[in-house]
């Protein structure tokens, strides 16, 4: 009888516990929705639990389950009262997270610069059409297995990303990135870069090297990315296309030109997670 | 049935602009209204107002009446220094306190708030999120 009791307290203990993760799951299902990316984590791991099979596997263990979403790194202090409806927490999140297609360079840019074409017909302010994302771009050149002109997608930069930002706004988003471990790791790279970098800490700001230092670094990690992580289609939220090819990734410093990664762990392995309009 | 997007960012930014009467009012803008071109030492604190999503509801029997929820990004650009910009994050918060209720909507309300500070040298950057709910707009 005891035997039995105790029986009945561990599958009521495991209940509870897959009643926790199927909550979770649905946060982050319905984030998803607003293409927002999270997971739903047990003891501060990662713990997949789509279907009710896995969720029963993984209640198994006890302890804290949360639904996780990260935050860019400018982000702080981040306040979101819990008991909002899950829908409206999916539409905050969505503002912080800002996984925005229309940051990453549009298909026309891509088809050109990977024939070593510059794309001139985006120049200026023009509005994306509606069928400007509708190509996948798989990660190590896709099917051609060619790498992207470095020239033409700083030109896109230049024109397209960075158009319309007064020179305040250019020096506040260089600072910014100067500050990343992704733009330490960049200057590594490239022996002028650094070079550049010195010269502007020992100089007063100007903003026409500033915009240049930020067009090179901006252009460089814009087109490694596309090499490592591809660029999804518009039919596609992100989460699917990083289950799509967390495995297709090429291995690391195949992007080439000094890509080495010496103080920083490599950031696009299969555990690196796809998110729009960042890099 | 209407959308309440574009009403709401002009609801709130009338609002907000008439409120200063004791500290130096900041530029209010819609963020089509953002202007681009820089001026030489032009470093006014700046809020800029974004619509994001806008949830519609039925809410009435066989969708007779609808209940809108439209998310508004609030982002409070200052330059001085932290004194003034707290200042100013006090004063948006309280002058949207003030008016959870009002006229043209049901309520409005500060569903979440982040700093963006971490990484800027020059500006500091405060975000709102801001949900303004209609019925039948």
């Amino acid at each position: 009888m005891n035997e039995f009791a105790n029986r009945l307290k561990v599958i009521g203990k495991r209940l509870k516990q897959v009643l926790k993760l199927e909550s979770a799951q649905e946060q982050v299902e319905d984030a998803r929705q607003f293409n927002v990316v999270g997971s739903v984590k047990l003891n501060g791991r990662v713990v997949r639990v789509e279907t009710p099979e896995e969720r029963e596997d993984v209640a198994k263990e006890e302890g804290e389950v949360t639904a996780y979403f990260s935050f860019p790194p400018n982000v702080s202090n981040v306040v979101i009262p819990s008991d909002l409806p899950k829908r409206t927490k999916s539409m905050i999140l969505s503002i912080i997270q800002d996984n925005d297609i229309g940051k990453d360079m549009d298909d026309d840019v891509i088809r050109n610069a990977m024939t070593g074409r510059i794309f001139q017909g985006s120049y200026g302010k023009a509005l994306p059409k509606d069928d400007s994302y509708d190509e996948g771009w798989y990660p190590a050149g896709g099917k051609s297995g060619k790498k992207v002109n470095i020239e033409a997608i700083k030109f896109w930069v230049e024109h397209t990303k960075l158009a319309g930002m007064s020179d305040d706004d250019i020096e506040e988003e260089y600072y910014q990135m100067r500050e990343t471990e992704e733009f330490q790791q960049f200057a590594s790279v490239d022996k002028k870069i650094e070079n550049l970098l010195t010269t502007m800490k020992s100089k007063r700001r100007n903003p026409e090297t500033t915009k240049k230092l930020l067009v090179d670094s901006v252009a460089y990690m814009v087109a490694r990315k596309l090499w490592y992580a591809g660029r999804k289609p518009s039919s596609m939220n992100d989460h699917e296309w990083n289950e799509h090819t967390k495995y297709m990734r090429p291995h690391e410093g195949s992007f080439g030109g000094g890509d080495v990664w010496k103080n920083l762990p490599f950031k696009y392995d299969e555990n690196y997670i796809y998110r729009s309009g960042e890099y | 049935m209407t959308i309440t997007t574009y009403d709401s960012v002009t609801t709130i930014k009338n609002l907000i602009q008439n409120k200063w009467s004791t500290i130096r009012p900041p530029r209010v803008s819609a963020i089509w209204e953002k202007r681009t071109t820089g001026f030489i030492d032009d470093r006014r604190d700046e809020l800029i107002l974004y619509p994001k999503n806008e949830s519609i509801e039925y809410w009435g029997l066989s969708g007779s009446a609808h209940f809108h929820t439209q998310l508004i990004e609030l982002e409070i650009k200052t330059y001085q220094d932290i004194k003034r910009h707290n200042e100013v994050v006090k004063k948006v918060v309280k002058i949207i306190k003030d008016n959870i209720t009002g006229t043209g909507y049901t309520d409005l309300r500060v569903v979440s708030s982040f700093s963006r500070n971490y990484l800027y040298r020059n500006m500091y950057n405060y975000v709102l999120v801001l949900s303004i709910r209609t019925g039948d707009p």
